[in-house]
């Protein structure tokens, strides 16, 4: 039986992975972190702010306490946010609390969830990114450019304690009912701008197989960096169409330019350097995943748009 | 009797002249024989109108004997003919609805795809790529008249082929590709190379990725050879294709070799390509700056992008023979590799432009022939 610890258990990821973990054979018991959750069979639940200063010392007393084998760190915001420095704080520098006390704590092994956004849409970008293409973010992007430096930290805690096993997962957007990240805004809006002319390849997700995902390496020998992508690749505009939206195709120095002007009057918070992704490609290659983990997802991206409808 | 007979032949024989209706009855009973089963099996391209005209045409024809059966005759040579000839153009049409069909698809395609979209890993569209088959036809064989040499020296399980660059547009990446498909069906199908410039204009960009080019890049270059694939590639890049029409056929700087060091790394034979007719028939006249469009300029061609008819030829070389231990070993380190690599560049430079300057010794008219 595993003793499993969870950051972030009412987040995205968190809402998917803790039901799966409590009905898991292999689980026994389940410490949930954070500042919302609750205890319940098999759960315990402790209130935690990981912005806090001292938060370190904390976790490690927990996560010792209860004698923790595998860490899923998943507190990363993907919704909308109250301020972009409140989730550079609960991103960056939690993360930061978090791994310092994963090593003290003598944790075994940490798994944390990333997206393939983090190599950047670029024209210089290679038809299938591998796992050790540079991590180029995308500008200004604070959700994007948290992630990059979040996998900086991985790197770098990798390299310092080669006895914790750290499993990093690059997803591609993640789609599904309940998935509420940039992406899924965008393909649920009736009218998805896109940029004329450029109709760039897009992968996806689906959130049951991201979920999968993370389950699948609960006991398995897993360390290093994995893309999770759909087998399928899809152009944009055909991803706008499955997910039941209309494309709304502007000139891609206009749609900048007014992007610009909006976030200028303080009227949207949207930087426009993620205009990249409608315009270039930024489509990883999933080979890895498969052929080491064994982990197949099982939904298409068609499919995973599809399941933003319902 | 003999006088009934007489008169029996003659004013059968008078007749003729005095009353065209038996005669014509005659021949027109005597031809009708052969002409029901002519008629019979046409019906559906020759309609009615045939079968009447022998009857009706004498009858206002009378008096004169012997012209009506020249004129027959020539009513039923001409008829097939016009028959022929509108079947003729009735396929005509159908053929160039056909193919502004697929101009129209194609457009299409590069402004976005529909729902059901199938692409593979590097946005090419095989549906679109067979949709457009009848304006690619219709381009390679009727319009550009693409005449090719040495198809044969394409080995398989991937080879690097290395084409000059011309003309205000890069359509030589697509003739070459079908070149391949036409002449070498053993072959998987060859993806060309483009470069950035050509890749992320506006809809031009989109629409050569559906069709099949890839984003000139060492990586997908590697992959593409690595899946068997022949592979074409113009070195020259944007120079090549941005050079005024007065230098056309004058092979610009090959990169820095890239193409070189791919095949010494992956082990791909270099084959050098010349292609003849690119340059007139998307003869560069000026550029406009559309910065604004995210492009370096625009091309001023004669006719937009609509290529003038010129003949193509298109000549592959055998594979360029590389030193025995760079074969074996693969890419060699250091500075002595540099060298190699410019060597290795020359030498196919120096292939293209002697099948070059052959090809327009060989040619005659530019646009016909």
């Amino acid at each position: 039986m595993m003793r499993v610890a969870m950051t972030g258990p009412t987040g995205d990821f968190g809402t998917l992975l803790l039901p799966r973990l409590r009905e898991d054979g292999r689980v026994g018991h389940i410490l949930t972190l954070g500042t919302r959750g609750a205890s319940g069979p098999r759960v315990v639940h402790h209130r935690v702010d990981l912005t806090r200063y001292d938060v370190e010392s904390e976790l490690v007393d927990l996560l010792r306490e209860a004698n923790v084998e595998v860490l899923y760190h998943l507190a990363f915001l993907h919704g909308r946010t109250r301020s972009a420095g409140f989730a550079h704080e609960v991103e960056v520098i939690g993360t930061l609390h978090v791994l310092a006390a994963a090593a003290r704590a003598g944790v075994k092994k940490l798994v944390v969830p990333s997206y393939t956004l983090v190599y950047g849409a670029r024209p210089e970008n290679p038809a299938l990114l591998q796992e050790e293409a540079p991590l180029h973010g995308s500008g200004a992007s604070r959700f994007v450019s948290d992630r990059v430096e979040v996998e900086k930290q991985l790197t770098a805690f990798g390299k310092a304690h080669p006895e914790v096993e750290v499993t990093v997962f690059r997803f591609a957007p993640v789609l599904g009912p309940t998935a509420d990240n940039p992406a899924t805004r965008y393909f649920r809006r009736p009218l998805a701008p896109t940029l004329l002319g450029f109709d760039p390849l897009w992968q996806a997700i689906h959130e049951e197989d991201a979920c999968a995902a993370l389950l699948h390496v609960l006991d398995r020998p897993s360390a290093g960096v994995f893309n999770v992508v759909s087998a399928d690749v899809l152009p944009l505009s055909a991803m706008v169409a499955l997910a039941g939206s209309r494309a709304l195709p502007l000139p891609a120095p206009l749609a900048r330019a007014i992007l610009r002007g909006l976030n200028a009057a303080g009227i949207t918070a949207t930087p426009a350097s993620l205009l990249d992704y409608l315009h270039y490609a930024c489509i990883a290659d999933g080979t890895r995943c498969r052929e080491v983990l064994g982990f197949v997802p099982r939904h298409s991206a068609r499919e995973a748009l599809q399941a933003l409808r319902t | 009797m003999p006088k009934r007979v007489v008169l029996g032949n003659d004013p059968f024989e008078r007749g003729a002249a005095a009353r065209p209706a038996a005669p014509k009855a005659e021949p027109a009973a005597t031809v009708d024989p052969t002409p029901p089963p002519t008629k019979a099996p046409r019906p559906a391209q020759a309609r009615a109108p045939r079968p009447r005209r022998p009857e009706g045409a004498p009858a206002s024809v009378k008096p004169p004997a012997s012209p009506p059966e020249p004129l027959q005759s020539s009513a039923e040579e001409t008829a097939p003919k016009l028959q022929g000839w509108a079947a003729n153009a009735n396929q005509e049409v159908g053929r160039a609805l056909a193919v502004l069909r697929s101009a129209a698809e194609a457009v299409r395609a590069g402004l976005g795809s529909p729902a059901d979209v199938e692409l593979d890993v590097y946005g090419g569209d095989a549906k679109l790529q067979a949709a457009v088959a009848p304006l690619a036809d219709f381009l390679y064989t009727r319009w550009f008249r693409v005449s090719v040499e040495g198809a044969e020296h394409v080995p398989r399980g991937g080879a690097l082929l290395v084409a000059n660059h011309a003309g205000a547009l890069p359509i030589d990446g697509p003739v070459l590709h079908e070149v391949l498909r036409r002449s070498r069906p053993d072959l998987p199908p060859s993806r060309w190379l483009v470069e950035d410039q050509v890749f992320y204009a506006p809809l031009l960009g989109t629409l050569l990725n559906r069709l099949g080019a890839v984003r000139a890049s060492p990586e997908n270059a590697t992959r593409l050879l690595s899946e068997g694939r022949p592979v074409c590639v113009f070195p020259e890049g944007i120079q090549g294709i941005g050079k005024p029409f007065r230098e056309r056929y004058r092979l610009k700087r090959f990169g820095r070799g890239g193409f070189v060091k791919l095949a010494l790394r992956t082990g791909a034979p270099i084959l050098p390509v010349a292609i003849v007719g690119g340059e007139e028939s998307l003869p560069l006249l000026a550029k406009l700056p559309a910065a604004f469009l995210g492009m370096p300029y625009l091309p001023v061609t004669p006719l937009g992008p609509i290529p003038l008819p010129a003949k193509w030829s298109v000549r592959i070389g055998p594979p360029l023979k590389l030193p025995a231990h760079l074969a074996v070993a693969g890419a060699p380190a250091g500075t002595e590799a540099l060298g190699m690599v410019e060597d290795l560049v020359e030498q196919t430079r120096r292939h293209i432009e002697e099948m070059l300057q052959e090809l327009l010794r060989a040619r005659g008219a530019v646009f016909s022939g």
